[in-house]
């Protein structure tokens, strides 16, 4: 009897570990590699301008973007391509809309980068020389938390080289730029990543944020708020509001790695928790997660 | 007259003892002068026994300007590693060690031109100064290979 039940035992966990045992041709013996930011260069655009046409028109533009990616590779980082999506979007009919801002838009969700680099080239011409501004400006996309800011100047030359001119811009910057932006990253592996937590009721739902539950007997927001109290990294969070039928929560910040296994954590992990939370509170609810936006459907 | 020169060689051996004790305080005489996306080309103002190690606390304190203070008016405004240099310091002890004890720094500094001709200070020292030219993109590379850094990105 004894005998039998050992061999159930081993078999058990020879079947178990042979479940859960990592694929051998993508094992790394426990080597973790942090999973980068993807970050795309994209040309401001004004009102009622053609976004698609903007960079094959203006050679000006896309040399200060080029300029701009060289920056980043000088650092042995490599940007998300924005013509080359560009380029993909037309080919996939992913555009649906006329409007400049929505197709800005579109390509930013569609390139899942997390920041996107805004620059602005303005040409000045004047009897005193010509030069070429640039504004630069890094956002994180999903919380539109602005990285870095950088003006840079050509200085007046009597040229009609533009070109030059808009490279001379970026350079008078870049480095700058890049230095702020790489100081905000740091900031972000100390002090966590930020997402956003979008709860809300579907339509069915018994439940509000009033509702007591729990066997404390709380009120489901107070609920809330005290568990993101405890498990926001560093305890930094932000409620943007909260009314019966939603919480926001504007600001939460999640560590880059899981800190007992030192994995790789992500927005969507952290949905997971928020699901365990629920569960254990008797609640159901759906979960989605759109780059780092999780939306928490209770139902 | 023999127990008077005594005396005079005491008083002078006990003055030049204090001098020498005299505190050098760290500073940052470094001042910006040109750059590109590569390098940087500062004035720095060293002290030393000796022309040559004034030299070398020159070029060091540029390192130290750029490693823990950042240059103003230069593409390197804010600090390479941080502002506590004494954190920093003993966080990565080996390469700081290594880096000014050992001289590294020297493999780092394309140009060091004597601009003035070394002066005698208080103390019996000599200041000079200089101007440097660093590469820039190497020592960031160096600093990100060491661990010194973190690599562009998280």
């Amino acid at each position: 009897m004894k005998k039998i039940y050992i061999t159930t035992l081993a078999i058990l966990s020879l079947f178990t570990s042979a479940v859960f045992a990592q694929n051998k041709a993508t094992d790394s013996g426990g080597q973790v590699v942090t999973v980068q930011p993807k970050i795309m260069v994209i040309p401001y655009t004004k009102e009622g301008e053609d976004l698609r046409t903007i960079l094959e028109q203006d050679e000006t533009k896309r040399i200060a973007i080029t300029k701009i990616k060289e920056g980043f590779d000088s650092r042995g980082f490599t940007t998300v391509d924005f013509v080359a999506r560009l380029k993909a979007a037309k080919t996939n009919n992913v555009f649906t809309s006329d409007n400049q801002t929505d197709i800005k838009t579109q390509i930013v969700e569609m390139s899942g980068a997390d920041v996107y680099v805004e620059a602005e080239v303005i040409v000045e011409k004047a009897s005193s020389g010509n030069s070429v501004k640039l504004i630069l400006t890094a956002y994180e996309c999903s919380t539109g938390n602005s990285l870095s800011n950088k003006v840079g100047e050509s200085g007046r030359f009597y040229t009609e080289d533009f070109n030059k001119l808009s490279s001379k811009a970026v350079e008078s910057c870049v480095d700058d730029f890049l230095n702020v932006m790489q100081a905000k990253f740091t900031d972000i592996v100390n002090n966590g990543k930020s997402i956003i937590i979008d709860i809300s009721f579907a339509p069915e739902s018994e439940y509000k944020m009033s509702s007591e539950v729990g066997d404390d007997g709380l009120p489901l927001s107070d609920q809330i708020e005290l568990w993101m109290e405890e498990n926001a990294f560093k305890n930094n969070y932000h409620i943007q509001g909260t009314t019966d039928v939603r919480m926001i929560f504007d600001d939460v910040r999640i560590p880059l790695k899981d800190q007992s296994t030192g994995n790789n954590y992500n927005p969507n992990k952290f949905g997971l928790e928020m699901f365990r939370f629920f569960k254990n509170l008797g609640i159901s609810i759906g979960r989605d997660v759109k780059g780092s936006t999780v939306y928490i459907t209770i139902k | 007259m023999q127990h008077l020169m005594k005396l005079f060689v005491v008083g002078v051996s006990v003055l030049m003892l204090a001098n020498s004790c005299r505190t050098i305080y760290p500073s940052a005489e470094v001042n910006y002068l040109s750059g590109d996306e590569q390098t940087v080309t500062v004035r720095a103002v060293g002290i030393g026994n000796g022309e040559e190690k004034a030299i070398i606390n020159a070029e060091q304190k540029v390192f130290d300007v750029l490693f823990f203070r950042g240059l103003p008016e230069s593409k390197q405004k804010l600090p390479m590693t941080g502002n506590n240099e004494n954190e920093e310091k003993a966080k990565h002890k080996n390469y700081f060690d290594n880096f000014y004890d050992g001289k590294r720094h020297k493999t780092f500094v394309m140009s060091s031109i004597p601009v003035s001709k070394s002066t005698l200070i208080k103390g019996g020292q000599k200041q000079i100064a200089v101007d440097v030219k660093v590469n820039l993109s190497a020592l960031r590379r160096d600093l990100e290979t060491f661990g010194v850094i973190r690599k562009f990105g998280f």
